[in-house]
């Protein structure tokens, strides 16, 4: 075994981040000064005390210390090794064939440090976070991406997204709740920095703005004005997080890269993707305009992170561009449709919404005096999603079905408002299900689901196929 | 594939470290004699539950549950057993394996052991009191 990077301790901002963990013991002087502070007598007993205080500073400074010395990263041939910890000593040993991503993450408040952040995932582990995620300097950073790249720097493809497919890339995908939760945040701080007076004129603008919906009501304005600058909000957040965006192929590997003001490279191993997603709406669908994400563990796996291939695009460009970093994958033709006289299958849960929703606000509103306007309000504006669901399953209906021939298959489904089309190799498929209500069964019909290789459950559920055709679609999974 | 057992001194390793938790009740037993918040027999029971209760996992169930623990590395997977009760019986391809972490607490470091965690895809296994020039084997083997 060749070291090729000897261990080295993390950079010593990391000490930092361990203290956060430590903030807690600032309780005990906290508590005390509280106590002793309130009398002059308080004061004699506080300073009698002192040295606990001055003893919990010392562990606030000790502690984190002792946990960065701890911590020791090396690369050898065969792998990561990480040691780490002060009384349960832990090593851990990562085999380079196993990293399935590995992430270098160069936020803008580190970048003056000259520090970076390292992420290591491999199909194991937690499947929220990284296997491991250090801070180290840039330099070790370019050195652990070079020598990942080692013997695999030949760049087959490259391909680089137009700002513009970013940016419709942003609004659509864009949260209004992620965006609602971050201006709520800012609201209240700002009227804890500037004072109450700002926070007061701020809610005057948005009730000025309120006004020239007239045509709607008042609270239903306010509601659709706050979730408009929330979705304004997040899509620009979004646009800042994936911009620019390019993505390099190389023999086995393939190099995203994006973020302007936290720059992300994510290496990820080919053979770790397990499959593509090339999702729509029913927008996308009207402007024909797709977006391709690829499932590998570890890339896309942050908070508000996409794993993003292809942007917002053309979708005959997207498929061009797809085949290109990845032609290891095939796309089937869709030879299994559903059944005849399914649509009422497929609409039945947002029909039931629609139906329900309205009455059962009147119902309940009697009981809600001061709520009743806003609840009869909020069930109108339900209907507007509800809508949009029930055209989704409509649009499914006749687009969803199954193809498989030699080693891949290709499912077309929705979930959600989102049409799927997804290519996975059949070895990848984990587990299928065939379920079937009273009501299918009769008909010789059911759904079918399928589970494919993951961290966490990932399932893909066609509804209404036949029978006989699930059953030749077990068959051909069962082939070697 | 053959089945080996951990060291038995990882019995005295669960010993020492179920000691040291044990500082716990005793502080809360001499809390409770100290100051009078309750009555006198709910201190006398309390102490009695603990004492009675440490006793039968050092001296009764920490000894059992080593004889029933074991493990094999075969050449596609990796067993272990463990459990008093009920027995537990977890067989692990060795082509899920991804990553190993071995762990040495302070005792371990003193008596020479380790234990072994192994991650897979959808689980891991922990493989506790082997020693440590085994676990090194173990680590290679398995990678």
């Amino acid at each position: 075994m060749t070291t090729v990077i000897p261990h080295r301790h993390q950079h010593p901002i990391a000490i930092l981040r361990y203290s956060f963990r430590y903030l807690f013991l600032l309780s005990v002087p906290l508590i005390r000064g509280i106590r002793y502070i309130q009398t002059p007598q308080g004061l004699y007993q506080w300073a009698q005390g002192a040295w606990i205080d001055l003893l919990v500073i010392l562990l606030l400074l000790v502690l984190p210390l002792l946990l960065w010395r701890g911590y020791t990263y090396s690369l050898t041939d065969d792998g990561f090794i990480l040691r780490r910890g002060v009384l349960l000593r832990l090593e851990t040993v990562i085999p380079r064939r196993h990293i399935s991503t590995l992430s270098v993450e160069r936020p803008f408040y580190l970048r003056p440090l000259r520090a970076a952040r390292i992420a290591v995932d491999t199909d194991a582990g937690d499947r929220l976070r990284a296997d491991f995620t250090i801070t180290i300097s840039e330099q070790h950073a370019r050195e652990i991406l070079a020598e990942r790249q080692k013997n695999d720097d030949s760049i087959r493809h490259y391909y680089r997204a137009p700002w513009t497919h970013i940016v419709v890339l942003s609004m659509l995908v864009s949260n209004s709740l992620s965006g609602v939760l971050i201006l709520t945040t800012a609201f209240y701080q700002s009227g804890r920095l500037l004072g109450e007076a700002y926070q007061q004129q701020l809610v005057g603008n948005l009730e000025n703005a309120a006004n020239y919906l007239r045509i709607i009501p008042r609270t239903t304005a306010l509601i659709v004005l706050v979730l408009l600058f929330g979705w304004g909000i997040a899509a620009v957040r979004n646009l800042l997080r994936h911009l620019p965006f390019c993505v390099k192929r190389y023999p086995t590997l393939l190099a995203i890269r994006n973020g302007a003001i936290t720059r992300r490279d994510h290496l990820c191993t080919v053979s770790s993707v397990h499959y593509l997603d090339c999702r729509q709406t029913i927008l996308c669908k009207l402007l024909r305009l797709s977006i391709v994400f690829i499932h590998c563990i570890g890339y896309g796996k942050g908070q508000d992170s996409l794993s993003l291939l292809i942007p917002a695009s053309p979708t005959a460009y997207a498929k061009e561009q797809t085949t290109r970093l990845l032609p290891e994958f095939h796309p089937q033709a869709i030879t299994m449709r559903p059944a005849p006289r399914s649509l009422l299958h497929y609409m039945v849960r947002p029909l039931w919404g629609m139906l329900l929703t309205l009455p059962c606000a009147h119902i309940i509103a009697p009981f809600l005096p001061l709520w009743g306007d806003i609840l009869l309000h909020m069930a109108s504006i339900a209907y507007i999603p509800l809508l949009w669901a029930t055209t989704v399953k409509i649009l499914d209906r006749y687009t969803a079905g199954i193809g498989h021939a030699n080693d891949f298959v290709t499912l077309r489904y929705s979930a959600r408002l989102t049409f799927h089309t997804v290519t996975v190799p059949k070895q990848d498929i984990i587990a299928c299900r065939f379920r079937q209500t009273v009501f299918q069964r009769r008909r010789h019909t059911g759904d079918l689901i399928i589970h494919t290789y993951s961290e966490e459950p990932r399932r893909h559920r066609i509804r209404n196929i036949r029978e006989t055709d699930a059953a030749s679609f077990f068959q051909h999974i069962m082939q070697k | 594939m053959e089945f080996k057992q951990p060291d038995r001194r990882v019995i005295l390793c669960w010993a020492v470290y179920t000691l040291c938790a044990a500082v716990i009740p005793i502080v809360a037993s001499i809390v409770l004699y100290a100051l009078p918040l309750l009555p006198e027999w709910v201190s006398h029971i309390f102490t009695f539950l603990w004492i009675s209760t440490l006793t039968i996992v050092l001296a009764v169930y920490y000894p059992l549950r080593y004889r029933r623990m074991r493990y094999a590395v075969g050449r596609e997977s990796i067993v272990t057993v463990r459990g008093m009760l009920f027995s537990v019986y977890r067989r692990m391809p060795l082509s899920a394996v991804r990553h190993i972490t071995t762990l040495r607490g302070p005792i371990e470091r003193m008596t020479g052991l380790t234990s072994v965690l192994i991650s897979a895809t959808g689980g891991h296994l922990l493989i506790e009191g082997i020693a440590a020039d085994e676990a090194d084997k173990l680590t290679k083997a398995l990678l």
